[in-house]
């Protein structure tokens, strides 16, 4: 657990992005305006290569990208493409394929509300209503606010909490709310 | 968390959505107790997961005066095996981006200080190939 080897060999797909995201926004408080420069022109190396291919059908992953896409969607090519791609995926997820259908013993909420999170922080009209159904769908479920008891899912309780509130209000999450 | 819900009670990437909602109320309710509650859990996943399990002593790397130095543990139940502690970077930037979101939030710069140095240590060990054209990743 320590950094001295890599537990596993694969890239994750959003690694990329979400590490250019996050080192420019720490770099962009600091008060060195170069201190992670190095850092962030790998990371932009790879999403260079990477971007346009980008496509997924998970509804955790979906969130997250456009939820990192979010930050520089309106200043760097490859997050306007990442968060387009991820409201394609989106639609395709939800409008075509109808997501929503599959039995919610079936499903993980906090997957889901990932999705939320990311709908929260850049909205759209027609995935808005999509996010409000998921939380519906959870929250009628007996799963959030306050969990039913369930031995099957008791160890997801802590993370499906906080992430149904991130989705129900993403606020630190979302570009320009923190002034 | 209760028992068998992450390591000693610390999950790091509920932890950082933990931080990130406290902020959140902070903002909402304009209750400045949240930023106090967020600060600490900063410190209690500083102190637990930026420990070895037995929390003896930092993670290989760290010192007292660069705590995140080595990193910081996911807080995986289990020490070993498919699903057991280690580092992911996912769950990592995500917990540089609550130190960077709380350093504005309370208006103290050691937090993002923090973060630029979890940054710096961890970057090397997940991204490989640096001096080709293309570099790689590891999760």
């Amino acid at each position: 657990m320590d950094l001295s080897h890599p537990l596993c060999r694969g890239e994750g797909n959003l690694d990329p992005i979400n590490g250019l995201v996050t080192y420019r926004i720490l770099q962009e408080t600091c008060s060195n305006p170069s201190i992670l420069q190095d850092e962030i022109h790998d990371y932009q190396r790879i999403v260079d290569q990477k971007w346009k291919s980008y496509t997924s059908s998970d509804t955790l992953d979906l969130g997250m990208a456009l939820w990192a896409a979010h930050w520089y969607s309106d200043q760097l090519e490859c997050a306007t493409g990442l968060a387009n791609a991820a409201v394609r995926d989106m639609r395709r997820v939800f409008h075509e394929t109808h997501y929503l259908d599959v039995p919610i013993t079936q499903r993980l909420a906090f997957r889901e509300f990932g999705t939320c999170l990311g709908i929260g922080v850049h909205p759209t009209d027609d995935l808005n209503s999509v996010a409000k159904q998921i939380i519906a769908a959870w929250e009628e479920a007996g799963r959030v606010p306050i969990p039913i008891y369930n031995p099957e899912w008791e160890s997801l309780e802590p993370i499906d909490l906080v992430m149904y509130a991130a989705a129900v209000c993403p606020g630190a999450f979302k570009k320009n709310y923190l002034h | 968390m209760k028992e068998g819900q992450g390591h000693q009670g610390r999950y790091l990437w509920t932890d950082a959505f933990g931080v990130l909602n406290f902020i959140t109320l902070f903002v909402e309710t304009k209750q400045p107790h949240f930023l106090v509650l967020a600060a600490i859990l900063v410190e209690t996943v500083h102190d637990i997961l930026g420990r070895t399990r037995d929390l003896s002593a930092r993670l290989p790397g760290a010192l007292d005066q660069t705590p995140l130095a080595g990193g910081l543990r996911i807080g995986k139940t289990e020490a070993a095996g498919a699903d057991g502690d280690g580092q992911y970077h996912h769950y990592l930037t995500m917990w540089m981006f609550a130190l960077n979101r709380l350093s504005i939030a309370t208006g103290e710069s050691g937090y993002n200080d923090q973060a630029v140095a979890l940054a710096k240590a961890v970057h090397p060990a997940f991204v490989y190939q640096r001096d080709a054209p293309f570099p790689r990743m590891v999760w």
